[in-house]
């Protein structure tokens, strides 16, 4: 069944979701920079507990998307978001939503490994310091278990305090995520992170994200559609701010309902 | 085929012509800058560096003479042509010291050959006593008359008599005389004497100059000195005629004779060293100190101190030279003396900077005779029948590394202190040049503008850099910026002339405004984040700074305005008497406190400037980092931007400090230029960029003044030196540790 993407926005995906199974419910999202528009009526369920894609060519919004969840896109002073986002049933756009807080619940890791200029054991606990814990015994075994979870540890349990810097891309990377998984959020939020990294190192990070996802809800945004392939449980394909269809990622990437979606995932554009 | 590839290699040797001159060009450039830089301290040294070379001495010329008596006084004329002795058997000598008539006798004259006692005054008046047994004395006087014949310089001896060419009786009832010592000037003369029936008189001679011939006619007054020790074995009275200085054995006693109705002892006192006796005692030039020679070659240093409101002789310092000391000379301008000793040894000491400067042995003559020719550049020694001449390179003998950096006792000063004070009417002056004080005043100057400038200076970086909106940022930083250009001289012009009276008379105000200021953001930042939301998001997002613009204003209005009340209600109505009466804190007009304000505003756009580029360019993926972990802002600011930022915030203070430590302008105009030691921030200061403003105009070139500025300019060098270097490597530190991506 093929109908054309301006006639019909497939507006509700993944309804079957109960509230339970969900994670994140968006509903009609418009994202504005200024006067331009850069979402249009994006609305989604992100179930638990798996791994959910947004792919889609260089500016279809995909990221910004991913940013809204965590509310990064407040920093940006021009941006205006209308619609909300339910996390665990509560919006997240609430006034009273203390942005912080929010931020503890959705972790978030970024394109280019950022780790801050201090010790690898410093940076796993930054969140944890953050939240006021100063009990040395739980940071030790916080650092550790996260720096598992992030396959880490075995690389690093001898130089915890040696310079974040010292590592290379890909462990960098890896301590970003060890860092937030520290804080234990309910969503973690990867906005392309292995687009800095050699093919190993993206292995590597590709299992993680397969580890992760028993403990986690992962949105990752991805512009290597085999990495999506890979990893996801579900995919979102995006184009021009909007979505153009949300569906589990066998079905997106072998029967895809949009023309659109099958011209991207094809190689005809993007 | 070939001709393009030729074309190729033509076009690619072009290039490398180009990539060669960018390239020499360049390393050129940056050669002469650190040639340019080696240059200034090479140059700085060379006039530097002969403050701290050795004194020598050099044998010249020598003659030998006919005589059959000893060497009673020796001195040379100001050009070192002429040379004179004055022999016991009463005769005065003059030889020449030119090289065309090396040694020839060019006058002599007996003065008084049956004489009792023999006395010289003060070294530059050229004049000599000798008195007989039958208590008269004769006084004369060494003169040289320099006259141009040809058109080259000639000197020629003369004697003249100051008070005649008859003899003076001292004693009325003509006893011999075994001691004697005078000094005169143009309007007064004084002569101590001392006869073989132990009776002291001193006489006293009045000029007054006659109304109808113009002749000026002394006026004799005659006094007897009270109880005079039986042993007198040297009298000295100083060139003032105040002090008369009676050695008795190893005591000393100080008679008071500047009124001559009431001459008394003011002081007797033991003045040997320990183990030994006295030898010899001399008054240096300025008259105040007196230098005791002993028999084990230790020389003491003995000044008047003010001591619970009483000026006592004081025991100051000592030297030590070679053997048993025969005599002390002292040079005729400078706190330089020499002393001869029985081996032989020549030694040079400066006596404010307690040091030697050199011990030679000379002569194996026991008995020598040595004379400093008045400019301190030759030296005469007489030994047997010889004369003989020396060169001496002595020119900063005044300036040593313990003068510079350590305290120093001064004549007439109670203890030892830090003094800058270079220059002063008086002839007998003595220059102090402590560079203590003046980089105190530096470091003072730069501590309070620091104090001042930073906090504002990083407060604001933080602000401008962190927090602010791109949009106003992009007009703050430039107007900040701009302020950097302002001309110091018109800082401190304002700082001067329209600060420091207003701070003078609006204390109080001042004080408030210093502590209301920040209070007040605080207080209205908390009173607008109580205000209704709708009310805040009238104004758009960073553009609520503005609003504290009317708040400081007011505020500020406030403050100046309740001044005049709260002075009246605290300080009695008038806060600088107040602080001074009540409080003992010294108040001057120009103080650190306007310059710290002062030279703080000429440092802020410095600091600001290099702090904001440091803390805006820490990368935002690092403060997404720490948002996105859940900090707050002012978390991230704290944890993650500060800590990066911290090389770039860190050289910003330097930088800034480097500015004050070397600012001129400034300090110049709002400090007062008080070469002071004291932290008071009511108390102004002399810094040593000012000082150098301030006195190399009126510095004699290649004098130990000029070179002792040059000195302060090469601390200054230093300090900006060490300042950049510690901060430099610290950066670097920082940097290793903090640097990001």
């Amino acid at each position: 069944m093929i109908r054309l993407a301006k006639s019909s926005t497939q507006r509700e995906v993944l309804t079957h979701l109960s509230a339970e199974q969900t994670a994140l419910e968006i509903k009609n999202l418009d994202l504005y920079y200024g006067d331009k528009q850069a979402l249009f009526d994006v609305s989604m369920k992100i179930p638990k507990g798996q791994v959910t894609a947004f792919i889609g060519p260089s500016g279809c919004g995909k990221s910004t998307l991913l940013r809204c969840i965590n509310r990064m896109n407040d920093l940006v002073d021009i941006c205006r978001v209308e619609g909300n986002i339910a996390l665990q049933g509560s919006n997240i756009y609430d006034k009273s939503v203390d942005v912080a807080a929010l931020r503890r619940r959705v972790g978030m890791v970024f394109q280019r490994p950022n780790p801050f200029p201090k010790s690898i054991y410093e940076n796993v606990i930054y969140g944890l310091r953050l939240q006021g814990i100063k009990d040395r015994r739980r940071l030790d075994e916080a650092a550790e278990n996260s720096l598992r979870s992030a396959a880490l540890w075995n690389e690093v349990k001898d130089r915890l305090h040696d310079n974040a810097f010292g590592l290379s891309g890909g462990q960098q990377q890896r301590l970003v995520i060890a860092r937030a998984v520290a804080i234990d959020p309910e969503v973690l939020l990867l906005d392309e992170p292995t687009s800095a990294l050699d093919p190993i190192s993206t292995l590597t990070i590709e299992e993680l994200i397969s580890e992760l996802k028993e403990k986690f809800t992962v949105v990752i945004v991805t512009h290597n559609m085999q990495q999506a392939a890979r990893v996801s449980d579900q995919t979102a394909f995006m184009y021009m701010g909007k979505l153009i269809e949300y569906s589990d990622t066998n079905t997106l990437f072998t029967t895809p309902t949009q023309k659109q979606t099958e011209d991207y995932i094809t190689g005809r554009y993007g | 085929m070939d001709r393009d590839f030729a074309n190729k290699l033509k076009a690619n040797r072009k290039r490398l012509i180009k990539d060669k001159l960018v390239k020499y060009s360049i390393t050129t450039g940056g050669s002469l800058v650190l040639v340019t830089l080696l240059l200034i301290f090479g140059y700085l040294l060379y006039v530097v560096l002969p403050i701290f070379a050795p004194v020598s001495i050099k044998e010249e010329k020598e003659f030998s003479y006919q005589t059959d008596s000893n060497v009673l006084a020796l001195a040379l004329d100001e050009q070192n042509d002429v040379a004179y002795k004055i022999s016991d058997d009463g005769k005065i000598s003059f030889y020449s010291l030119r090289s065309r008539d090396l040694g020839d006798l060019l006058l002599e004259d007996t003065m008084l050959s049956e004489h009792t006692a023999f006395a010289q005054s003060v070294a530059a008046g050229h004049a000599y006593l000798f008195a007989d047994a039958q208590g008269q004395v004769k006084i004369f006087q060494a003169d040289f008359i320099t006259t141009y014949p040809d058109d080259a310089r000639l000197i020629t001896p003369n004697i003249r008599y100051p008070f005649g060419s008859e003899k003076l009786t001292i004693d009325d009832q003509g006893h011999a005389i075994t001691a004697a010592s005078f000094q005169f000037s143009d309007s007064k003369a004084a002569i101590a004497v001392v006869t073989d029936d132990k009776r002291g008189i001193f006489l006293v001679l009045n000029a007054t100059q006659n109304m109808m011939t113009d002749e000026i006619e002394w006026e004799e007054q005659r006094i007897s000195l009270p109880a005079l020790p039986n042993q007198v074995d040297q009298i000295l009275l100083s060139p003032d005629m105040k002090n008369l200085f009676v050695l008795s054995h190893n005591d000393l006693l100080v008679y008071d004779v500047s009124d001559t109705d009431n001459i008394h002892i003011k002081s007797a006192l033991p003045i040997n060293a320990l183990d030994a006796d006295v030898t010899d005692i001399q008054l240096l030039t300025g008259a105040s100190s007196l230098m005791v020679a002993n028999t084990n070659g230790v020389i003491s240093q003995w000044f008047e101190v003010l001591k619970d409101n009483k000026r006592t002789f004081t025991f100051i310092r000592d030297f030590k030279a070679e053997g048993k000391i025969r005599t002390i000379i002292p040079e005729y301008f400078r706190k330089v003396f020499f002393t001869a000793d029985n081996k032989g040894y020549l030694s040079v000491f400066h006596s404010t900077g307690h040091t030697r400067l050199l011990s030679e042995k000379v002569s194996d003559n026991e008995s020598m005779q040595v004379a400093i020719s008045p400019r301190a550049n030759a030296l005469l020694i007489a030994e047997n029948t010889r004369l003989r001449l020396f060169s001496i390179d002595n020119e900063h003998p005044d300036i040593t590394w313990s003068t510079l950096w350590q305290k120093v006792w001064y004549e007439g000063y109670p203890k030892a202190e830090y003094l800058w004070q270079s220059t002063s009417a008086s002839d007998s002056f003595e220059a102090k040049m402590s560079l203590v004080p003046l980089s105190f005043g530096t470091i003072k100057a730069a501590f309070y503008a620091m104090l001042f400038a930073v906090p504002i200076a990083i407060s604001a970086a933080i602000y401008t850099g962190y927090f602010m909106s791109p949009s106003i940022r992009s007009y703050i930083k430039p107007t900040v910026e701009i302020m950097e250009a302002l001309p110091t001289v018109i800082l401190g012009f304002l700082a001067g002339l329209w600060l420091a009276p207003l701070i003078e008379n609006q204390l109080p105000g001042i004080i408030l405004l210093l502590v209301s200021l920040p209070l007040s953001v605080l207080a209205a930042a908390l009173a607008w984040s109580t205000l209704p939301k709708k009310f805040k998001e009238a104004i758009p997002e960073g553009y609520h700074p503005l609003i504290l613009i009317p708040v400081l204003l007011l505020v500020g209005y406030g403050s100046m305005s309740f001044s005049g009340t709260l002075e009246l209600w605290l300080f009695d109505g008038n806060a600088r008497m107040y602080l001074t009466n009540e409080l003992g804190i010294n108040f001057d007009q120009r103080n650190s406190l306007v310059v710290g304000i002062a030279m703080g505003f000429a440092v802020i756009p410095t600091i600001f400037s290099i702090a904001e580029d440091a803390i805006f360019s820490v990368p935002k993926s690092l403060t997404m980092g720490s948002l996105a972990l859940g900090a707050t802002p002012w978390q991230t600011l704290a944890k993650v931007v500060i800590l990066t930022a911290s090389p770039g915030m860190f050289s910003a203070i330097m930088m800034g400090t480097g500015r004050a430590v070397g600012e001129t302008m400034i300090v110049l105009m709002a400090t007062g230029n008080t070469p002071i030691m004291d932290w008071n921030i009511f108390e102004g200061m002399r810094t040593l960029s000012a000082n150098i403003a301030v006195e190399i105009p009126e510095s004699a070139v290649g004098s130990s003044h000029y070179r002792v500025l040059f000195l302060a300019a090469f601390v200054l060098f230093i300090f900006t030196f060490f300042f950049n270097t510690v901060a430099e490597f610290i950066r670097q530190r920082l940097r290793e540790k903090y640097s990001s991506l």
